[in-house]
């Protein structure tokens, strides 16, 4: 079926959006803007790796790896438990979670927007089991919280992709003195990042899906935040097309708002306008859910 | 028993709001903010994947 084109202008750069997210974010490549690097305690809860030359906000993943691995030690000299908790970092990531939620991913997240370039490249998908999408809370609870907090090693930093793209390749491009400290590992990691690049060709967000823990603390809050997306099912007539342009590989119908929905509002294409954004305080109004129109200025 | 599930779905966000940005303020005045920059204040080796320091 033929796609229709999107009825609010907002909607249809979206990838506008992520490529200016991208760039603000990494702003710190201008050489006039570089003393915004300076700034690292800013926390931005979207994947951009602050071991990127030219990222101006710190990762909110980095910052709790670092915290896990501190309180342990922390707690053995005797500091209270309530002392340790970081709360700059957890109210960082809340406050974006009640709010805008899963938006960040389908709108502002650089590493979201590789995978949906790169899916662009081939029509033929593979679909991942539904259970996948729990491994993300394995990730989070294990390589983000437990294992940093026992070992005092950042252990979902060692494997994360995205660092390996903008901390590894670029900081040894840039700077040749680090050359010396490519390894091992170094090379472990860079075959890493190759193996999901050409995943994000043929599996819809695969990271998002599968590994990301900043989704999976996104998705702890789906049907709480206030962004919400709901599809009127007495004006679905079951034609599909939600389904073929799901960047996340779902199917709106029953998935939308779900947790392993990016918010990207690529559905509201739907012909009928059965698919809707509304703020959760009218979430259950399914007859009087807002209309596209009214939503997007 | 409905009613107060519905009820909590569509208001909960203002609590959890105000919870948030009540842990950011006080993680801010407690040094938070600066705490978090010391630690990436360093290159991140684990990030970059090098092998060494
Ligand atoms: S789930 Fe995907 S889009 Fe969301 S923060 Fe993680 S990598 Fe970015
Ligand atoms: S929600 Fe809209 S696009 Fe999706 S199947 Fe129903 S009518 Fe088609
Ligand atoms: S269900 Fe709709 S909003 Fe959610 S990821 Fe798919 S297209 Fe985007």
């Amino acid at each position: 079926m033929k796609c229709p084109p999107h009825r609010s202008p907002w909607l249809a750069r979206r990838g506008w959006v992520q490529a200016v997210s991208t760039v603000v974010l990494n702003l710190a490549f201008l050489r006039f803007l570089a003393p915004l690097k300076s700034a690292g305690g800013f926390c931005f809860p979207v994947l951009n790796c602050w071991a990127c030359p030219g990222a101006v906000t710190s990762c909110p993943l980095g910052a709790l790896q670092h915290a896990a691995g501190e309180a342990r030690l922390l707690v053995a000299s005797g500091t209270s438990w309530l002392a340790v908790i970081p709360y700059y970092i957890l109210g960082t990531l809340f406050i974006f979670s009640v709010t805008l939620g899963r938006f960040m991913c389908g709108w502002l997240c650089p590493f979201g927007w590789l995978q949906d370039l790169l899916a662009k490249l081939s029509k033929y998908k593979l679909r991942p089991p539904p259970w996948a999408g729990y491994l993300r809370y394995a990730f989070l609870v294990g390589l983000v919280l437990v294992v940093p907090y026992y070992t005092s090693v950042q252990w979902f930093s060692k494997i994360c992709p995205q660092g390996a793209l903008q901390g590894g390749l670029l900081q040894p491009l840039l700077h040749p003195e680090l050359r010396g400290g490519i390894g091992a590992w170094w090379w472990f990691k860079e075959a890493m990042l190759v193996a999901w690049l050409l995943s994000f060709v043929f599996v819809r967000r695969p990271f998002c899906r599968l590994m990301c823990p900043l989704g999976a603390i996104f998705s702890l809050f789906y049907g709480l935040s206030v962004l919400q997306i709901r599809v009127d099912p007495h004006k679905c007539v079951d034609c599909g097309l939600c389904e073929q342009v799901c960047p996340a590989g779902l199917n709106p119908r029953e998935q939308v708002s779900s947790h392993l929905c990016i918010s990207c509002l690529e559905c509201q294409r739907c012909p009928q306008g059965a698919i809707a954004a509304v703020p959760v305080w009218r979430k259950d109004r399914r007859e009087e859910t807002v209309g596209l129109e009214e939503q997007v200025p | 028993m409905n009613r107060v599930a519905d009820a909590v779905g569509r208001w909960a966000w203002i609590p959890l709001l105000a919870l948030s940005v009540g842990a950011l303020s006080w993680g801010l005045s407690t040094g938070g903010f600066e705490t978090v920059k010391d630690w990436f204040g360093q290159l991140c080796t684990s990030c970059i994947g090098l092998t060494w320091r």
